[in-house]
Order: C-alpha cells, then structure tokens, then sequence
C-alpha cells in the first residue's frame, strides 16, 4: 500500500505541470504512461497505454478556458489498473473514464478559486504582494490534495474491488479489445486532420 | 513557469501574471505606489503560458519608459496588454498547442517505430528495453521543450527592446512559416504512424479472433471518426460510445 500511495503522491505532482506548474509536457499522457510503467515494472503497457491516450485525446488543446480531460490522471489510472492485475484493454477505459472524470472536478475547483480570489480581494488590494504569493501557493497545494485523493480513492477502490469483481465472459473481453484497439485509428484520424497540409 | 499558479475562471492568470512582474514593478514604484499598480494588474489576463513572456517585457518597457518621462496613461497601459493578449494567445495557442506539441508526440513515436518499438501490436514484446522507451521520452520532451523553453527565454528580451511598430518583437520569428513547415513534417510522421499501426496490428498478428476483431475496430473507427469528425464531435466520447455499444452487444449476446 505504501508503494501505491507514494506512485499517487507522484501522480499528484506531475499533474501539476498540466496547468498549474511549468507546462513542460512531463504531464502529457506519453511520458506519465511511460514514467509509472517503468516504475510498476511494465514499461511495455506503460507506452501502449501512453501513446494510445496521446492519440485518443489529439483534438484536445488546452485554448482560453477550456478544461481537457484529464491526460495525466488517464495514463496514471490506467498504468496502475495494469500493475494491479487488470487487463490492458480493460484498464485503458477506465483510464479514460478517470481522465473524464476528473475534468469536472478540475472545473469546479478552478470555479472555486475564482470565489476564493472575490473572497480575498479586500487583502489583495490591502496587502497585494503578500496576498498574491499566499494565493499562489495556496492554489498549487490545494490542487496537488485534490489530485492525489483523487488518484488515491481510485487505486483504494481499484484494490478493493478488484478481487471481488465477477469475471467477464469472453465476449465481453472482445468487445473491450475491439474498443481498445479502435482507440488508436480514431487518434490517427485527427491527427491527418490536424497535420493536412493547406496550401 | 508559475504564471497560471492561481488560474480560476474570474481572472485567470492574472494572479500569475502579477507574480511575474513584481521584481520589476518593484523598481520602478515606490511602496505607496506599488499596491495601485498591483491591483491594476490584477485584473483579469488570459494568453498562451510560453508567449506570455512577450506581454511580461513589452508592459515592463511600458511602465519604465512612461513612468520615467512623468506621462503614464491608463488607457494605453490596458490598449496594450489587450492587443498583447489576444494576439499571444491565437499565436502560441495556434504554435506550442495545436501544432509543435502534438508534432513532438507524432514525432516520438514515428521515430519509435522507426527504431522497431512494436507498441501497436496487441501485446507488445514484453522485453521491450527501458532504454528504448526512454529514448521516446526524451525525443518528446526535446522536440517540444527546446523552442518552448527558447521561446520563454528570449522572447522577454525581445518584446523589451521592441516597439509598438514591430509588433513588441513578435515578427522576430516567422511563426506562420514555421506552422507550416512543421505541419507537413507531422504529416509525414502520420503517415508513418499509420504504416506501423497497420504492420503492427496485422502484418504480424497470426489470423485468428484478434485478427479479425483488429479489422472490424479499424472499419468501425475508420466509418464513426470520419462521420463524428465532420460532426466536431470529441474522438473520447466516439471512443466511449464505441466501447458502451459493442459491451452491450457483448452482454446480450
């Protein structure tokens, strides 16, 4: 357990570079795929996982004040789903649904800042250069918190519930490969369109 | 690099921005001084985080050379910092996030592929060296972090001793050229891409159920991404629908 928590505290901390902290790409799915497989072992789902999320989630850009889903907690979830006995394919979805997920928790929270920053206007105008590097401090913890209880209470769930899941029949193992490995044409089809050359 | 700590849907990076020209701000006013000008910059901001670098030197310039010569006018101080951000922010959105940052990812893996990495067959080779894979890292992190973090780095000095006429040192760089050139080097990435996603899921998958369920995924994504695409509908949520639709077929079958 103490590994998983320490892998989520780094999960926390790299998805500060999403947003928050840097924006030196460490947080794009590729390398947080690549990053915890190394780390659980399985550097080869590791970059599967990575480049197939990078793909699915091409149209994707960060532009005025859009929230993306979640790229990093994707890759992390599903990486972690892998490492605790779920396979790719399986874990690749519910990587997705975690990175959907955790889109609208981004959005309230960055809603909430904005009641924050109304809040401390009073000090802000009395005391501006203490204020601001408070607010900004606060705001990067605050965001590190949600993202590791967030990355936390999905491999707490993930563990407990693992084990005791009835086991899908081979079918419904197809269907989740025939998605899994739609994931990548359909990454592939916008990134012709992104890259077609105009005149 | 700390310029959206504090990003909220009221203000933005205005929080950052502020944090970023304190030092100088600091120079220039006195203490009393100081706190007005603080809150005049804490108003909202909004532009591209790597470009942001431009408006930081052409506002710092601003505040120095009115402040000096006694004739600082509020309303060319926020005639700037719009025209900067809006004009920042459709070009880096347009450079560093729509075209060098998923160039950099097509890159990696083409080049990946290139070097024989087989992550598009359904079970990659589980031996597959930590240094290979590291190499992809690292060849993404480059290809986007040196004209980003070059950018970050000079573009302040540029838009400094700028004026107004060239554009606050933005037409330095011919950015446009530049989209374009690297929009044709990530179609040829693409291309290869595909090539190895082709040869990975079926030049070397033995004939047999996953054969077929990799064709009928490539005919599906194929029919539903062209059609949803047209619609400017998200790739995630066909993805999703794909997966609810053939679960439930799986289900009932």
């Amino acid at each position: 357990m103490i590994t998983l928590i320490l892998l989520c505290l780094l999960g926390a901390l790299i998805e500060l570079d999403d947003t928050y902290v840097g924006q030196i790409a460490i947080s794009s799915p590729l390398i947080t795929g690549i990053i915890f497989g190394l780390l659980t072992g399985n550097t080869a789902a590791g970059l599967q996982v990575g480049i197939f999320m990078s793909l699915l989630f091409f149209d994707y850009a960060p532009v005025g004040n859009v929230i993306s889903p979640n790229g990093t907690i994707s890759a992390f979830t599903a990486v972690i789903l892998v490492y605790l006995g779920m396979a790719v394919y399986n874990a690749f979805f519910w990587g997705v649904a975690a990175g959907m997920a955790f889109k609208l928790t981004d959005s309230y929270y960055r809603r909430y800042m904005g009641k924050a920053i109304l809040k401390k206007e009073k000090t802000m105008r009395s005391l501006p250069e203490r204020a601001i590097g408070f607010f900004m401090l606060r705001a990067v913890a605050l965001q590190f918190i949600i993202s590791f209880f967030f990355l936390f209470t999905i491999v707490f769930l993930s563990k407990m519930i693992l084990p005791v899941l009835p086991e899908m029949n081979p079918n419904m193992h197809s269907a989740m490969k025939a998605s899994f490995f739609a994931a990548p044409w359909l990454g592939l089809i916008m990134a012709f369109k992104k890259f077609k050359p105009s005149r | 690099m700390l310029l959206q700590a504090g990003w909220n849907f009221l203000r933005y990076q205005s929080v950052g921005f502020t944090f970023i020209m304190l030092p100088t701000l600091r120079k220039i006013y006195n203490k009393r001084e100081l706190k007005n000008v603080l809150i005049r910059y804490l108003e909202n901001f909004n532009t591209n985080p790597v470009m942001s670098v431009y408006a930081a030197g052409a506002l710092m310039r601003l505040e120095e050379s009115e402040v000096r010569a006694n004739k600082f006018k509020q309303s060319d101080w926020v005639m700037t910092k719009t025209f900067l951000m809006s004009t920042l922010a459709s070009m880096g959105d347009r450079f560093f996030w729509d075209t060098l940052k998923p160039f950099a990812f097509i890159f990696s893996v083409a080049a990946g592929a290139i070097f024989s990495l087989d992550v598009f067959k359904f079970s990659p080779s589980a031996d597959m060296g930590n240094w290979e894979v590291l190499a992809v890292a690292a060849v993404y992190l480059l290809t986007y972090n040196i004209p980003a973090l070059y950018t970050r780095w000079k573009g302040i000095s540029l838009s400094y001793n700028a004026s107004a006429d060239d554009c606050y040192g933005m037409l330095a760089f011919d950015w446009n050229k530049a989209i374009k050139r690297i929009k044709w080097a990530g179609f040829i990435c693409t291309i290869v891409v595909a090539c190895a996603a082709m040869a990975g899921q079926f030049l070397y998958m033995p004939w047999g159920e996953e054969f077929l369920l990799a064709g009928g995924a490539l005919l599906v994504a194929a029919v539903s991404g062209l059609l949803f695409e047209k619609a400017n509908v998200s790739m995630v949520y066909v993805y999703l629908g794909l997966t609810a639709i053939t679960f439930t077929t799986a289900v009932f079958l």
